[in-house]
């Protein structure tokens, strides 16, 4: 955006979905954690200066036995963090249709989330169909997976095993797809909010069939740079190491896990982007 | 350009790989690093064979993989090493297990064995004829007696009456023919399609103790083996494309007509056992001089790695530890899909082991602690070839610390997990399973008197570890290593029962940690300190009326000038078993005061002296006393701490969950 455009407050919305979309997930999760943290709390592990530093210690000896001693009351906080996160999953899907309306039309913040507002049944629908679309799928894999005959395979020597490598490749792939679609979809919802689903799915099922190869591969490599993200923070906390004395190292570790979902954000909101130039009914298709 | 190749959606289709391929890359658990094995002194006086081989076997065994059954024949040297004529011969057919759900080993209503697995198709052992050159002609088997001692529906036990009384020290050669019907695996032997694990496969006879008893028993699903050493020299017949792997060393491999003879001489060992299937892919090492056949099914090259890498890493080690391993190759099997229960087992020189392929990419180390574990038994079970049936701690428990403590040398503190900052260790988790069932059954009872193999596990193999752990912790490693050391080097191609093993801990650590590790294994001996009542308080001048050499004086209440302060916290002792403990008063401005108690008595006061008041009293503070019934009251501070490490780390990962799960 211009620094013109800045200024007029045009991009106030796209702004504030944006932030949104990280308070969602930082938010969100902690206090998806504040049930099991507080019962974590409550443990004898915690009578000490050195707090939960204990738990995280090497050999994790006392992780150990508060697993054993408090399992039951951990299990009782998890239920708990379990209705919160279907709480969470319906703010999270808000944050997003934010991001989605903003992207759209880049407008003042109120007019974003009044728009926004009238297409919140339909994304809930757009979603649950997916969410259980991508359950079904989990199913079918392990349904595969129980099936498949490993001992009637070839003698290659590969690193997975064949049957198994290619029920992995397949559910992954179908999931992949499944994604992409739910994610066009939901740039024609924002897009064009009164069309009907079914007109909707016919549309962005041809968009895709004709450019699936653009489409896919830019799902994918937004999907591998978080995936490396991810895998990149891992290891950054590995080395930071929690276990050891230092209130610094717990706010690096913050500071990590904060720029790790910030990003996450960034790379859902690339996308996003990318889709709807790709799909607007006057761009080149 | 770029830009034009980067527009192609192909371009970009490969960048994502390569950033997954990058991220699963930086996710692999490291390998341990090449100089983890700590040396002990080599040994000085190490024996290279028993003193006598009493019973030898030659075989001669025809595997038909249709029908999954193994004919065999060959003969079977014997000598009586009592001081006692025998006028019996005890064998185990313990294939017979598996003949029907009446068996001592099957007969439960909740399911058999370890995993509580049921056959499907049964398995035996049939003696065709057994004859004693030294006796005649005369066929004996017929002799026999029909079912277990005192168990009608179990046939894995067998006497077999002689027609004349062997004296001391007198050699028989006994000539056998027999067929070994294989079961579906239900437990470490059996076939699954065309894998066969054929183990326990032949009339053996039961080890004869010095007083002239055999050490005879019927098979039941907690217990396992106990045998002579002898040389066992067999002959396999399989089809050519069959490839094979067995105890011993593989003298010579011919093909003829369709056919595969593969012998294979295995000395000084207590048991024979063999793999036979056409898909196997086949990984060979010299490691530490010994000839290693790693043997998986296709696609499974991961897990073949990491085997191997356990066996570099955990070989050397147990040869520093528990003596050289006096063998020139080990075979280690991993069963395909749908015959992991014969994974994790060791018989002389072939070991199985097993997990799913992907677990060596998640950060568990199970692989890896089953290989160690199953390596280790060649020292305990092998080498100190005790009775597994009647001590089973003697193998299981003290080879789960010799596990323990070379994953530890070769992963460190991740020596069962290591991923996402937490490093998990094994004996933190064989801890806390045992210490919820320490007080059930005592660990040192012999396998078929455990009242579940839950319990058996947890006693056995779990509480025996964390109690010797306990041990060389609390007594001093450097000791505890010389005293077990000394023990496997006095008992090596021995049948060491637990005396032996007290003894040499007696020797090496003296009377009070020989007498904990007795109450702890054997009488359900137990322990729990905990803290109690910490008081911190200014120090104050004494006050109220005084008798002076000048008269009655009154003292109002003050505090010392100097401002110091005065603590005071209680460490009590449950349970029977008294172990030296450190304690740890922390103040508040982090200067440390150490003091030590004896465990004698039921409590110790301790008392603090210092410029800032006391905060915080913590027991044990180096997890010397893992056999500490509960670590949660080992701490008592003046203000509890917050949980910001958990939830920050929770909060995270909800996070990330609620990024990726939502609609």
């Amino acid at each position: 955006m211009s620094e013109r455009e800045a200024r007029s407050g045009k991009h106030s919305g796209l702004w504030f979905a944006l932030v949104s979309a990280w308070l969602a997930r930082a938010l969100g999760g902690w206090v998806i954690a504040l049930p099991v943290s507080l019962s974590v709390s409550q443990s004898g592990a915690l009578a000490s200066p050195a707090g939960d530093r204990v738990l995280f210690e090497a050999e994790a000896l006392w992780l150990a036995e508060l697993l054993r001693r408090d399992g039951a009351n951990l299990l009782a906080a998890l239920r708990a963090s379990a209705v919160l996160l279907s709480l969470g999953l319906l703010l999270r899907a808000c944050s997003s249709l934010l991001l989605y309306t903003a992207i759209a039309e880049p407008r003042p913040l109120l007019e974003v989330a009044t728009r926004a507002l009238t297409s919140v049944p339909r994304w809930l629908v757009l979603g649950g169909a997916e969410l259980l679309a991508r359950v079904l799928l989990v199913l079918l894999g392990l349904l595969l997976a129980a099936s498949v005959d490993s001992l009637a395979f070839s003698k290659n020597e590969l690193w997975l095993s064949l049957p198994e490598l290619l029920v992995l490749l397949t559910i992954t792939l179908t999931s992949g797809v499944l994604m992409l679609l739910a994610d066009v979809m939901r740039v024609g919802l924002v897009l064009a909010p009164r069309v009907g689903l079914r007109r909707l799915f016919d549309e962005s099922l041809s968009r895709l069939r004709l450019e699936f190869s653009a489409f896919f591969g830019s799902f994918l490599a937004l999907c591998g740079a978080a995936a490396l993200v991810f895998a990149l923070a891992a290891r950054a906390v590995e080395w930071l190491d929690v276990g050891q004395p230092g209130a610094y190292r717990v706010a690096a570790v913050f500071g990590v896990h904060q720029a790790t979902l910030l990003t996450l954000v960034g790379i859902e909101y690339v996308w996003a982007r990318w889709l709807f130039a790709r799909l607007r009914p006057d761009s080149a298709g | 350009m770029l830009a034009s190749l980067w527009r192609s959606g192909w371009a970009r289709l490969a960048a994502g790989v390569l950033c997954y391929g990058v991220a699963f890359a930086i996710s692999l658990p490291r390998p341990p690093p090449a100089n983890a094995v700590r040396a002990l002194p080599p040994a000085s006086n190490e024996r290279r064979a028993p003193d006598v081989l009493p019973a030898s076997y030659q075989l001669h065994a025809r595997l038909d993989p249709n029908t999954h059954v193994v004919f065999g024949r060959g003969s079977i040297e014997w000598q009586n090493t009592s001081r006692v004529e025998v006028p019996s011969l005890f064998f185990h057919l313990y294939l017979n297990a598996f003949k029907n759900d009446g068996t001592l080993f099957l007969r439960s209503p909740f399911g058999a064995g370890r995993d509580g697995t049921r056959a499907t198709q049964f398995g035996f052992t049939d003696v065709k004829t057994l004859k004693v050159r030294e006796f005649g002609a005369e066929d004996l088997w017929p002799r026999h007696a029909p079912h277990s001692p005192n168990d009608p529906a179990d046939e894995t036990d067998i006497e077999l009456p002689l027609p004349r009384a062997v004296k001391p020290g007198e050699r028989i050669t006994l000539d056998v023919e027999f067929e070994a019907h294989l079961p579906q695996i239900v437990e470490r032997t059996g076939f699954e399609r065309s894998f066969h694990l054929v183990a326990q496969w032949f009339p053996k006879l039961a080890r004869l103790e010095p007083d002239g008893s055999f050490a005879h028993f019927p098979f039941h699903a907690q217990a396992e083996f106990y045998a002579d050493f002898g040389r066992y020299d067999v002959t396999l017949e399989l089809p050519e494309n069959f490839r094979v792997g067995a105890s011993g060393q593989r003298v010579s491999d011919t093909v003829a007509n369709g056919v595969r003879r593969v012998r294979f001489v295995a000395e000084p060992v207590h048991d024979f056992a063999w793999t036979a299937w056409e898909h196997f892919v086949e990984r060979r090492e010299k490691i530490h001089g010994v000839d290693v056949t790693v043997l998986t099914p296709p696609g499974h090259a991961q897990s073949a790695a990491v085997t191997l890498e356990s066996v570099r890493a955990s070989l050397p080690y147990f040869s520093n530890h528990f003596g050289s391993y006096p063998y020139s190759t080990l075979t280690v099997v991993h069963p395909p899909v749908g015959a992991e229960s014969a994974g994790g087992m060791e018989y002389p020189t072939l070991i199985t082991t097993g997990a799913p392929w992907y677990l060596p990419f998640t950060g568990a180390r199970g692989l890896e602690a089953v290989t160690v574990h199953e390596l280790g038994h060649q020292w305990f079970y092998g080498l100190l070839a005790s009775n597994e049936a009647r001590f089973p701690f003697l193998d299981e428990g003290i080879n789960s610390f010799a596990e323990h403590a070379a994953l530890k040398a070769a992963y460190g503190a991740g020596s069962a997990f290591s991923g996402f900052g937490l490093q998990l260790s094994e004996t933190a988790l064989f801890r806390a399973v045992s210490v919820a069932r320490a007080e059930d059954e005592a660990a040192a009872g012999a396998a078929d008197q455990f009242s579940t193999f839950r319990n058996l596990g947890a006693l056995v193999y779990s509480r025996t570890a964390t109690v010797l752990e306990t041990i060389a912790r609390v007594y001093g490693r450097a000791k505890f290593d010389r005293a077990l050391r000394a023990y496997t080097e006095t008992q090596r191609f021995r049948h060491p029962d637990p005396e032996a093993f007290f003894a040499a801990l007696r020797e090496g650590l003296g009377e009070d940690a020989v007498t904990v590790l007795r109450k702890a294994l054997s009488e359900r001996g137990r322990v729990n300190y905990f803290a109690r009542e910490l008081q911190t308080a200014r120090k104050q001048v004494p006050a109220g009326y005084f008798e002076r050499s000048s008269g009655r004086e009154l003292v109002t209440r003050s505090t010392t000038p100097a401002g110091e302060h005065l603590g005071r916290v209680t460490v009590y002792r449950h349970g029977d078993l008294e172990l030296p403990v450190d304690v740890l008063l922390v103040a508040e401005d982090g200067t440390e005061q150490r003091a030590n108690w004896d465990g004698r008595g039921a409590f110790r006061v301790f008392d603090y002296v210092g410029d800032s008041p006391l905060a915080f009293a913590l027991i044990d503070p180096e997890h010397k006393l893992l056999i500490d019934a509960d670590l949660s009251d080992n701490q008592v501070a003046v203000r509890k701490a917050t949980a910001s490490r958990i939830h920050e780390r929770l909060a995270y990962w909800a996070g990330l969950l609620l990024g990726g799960v939502e609609p």
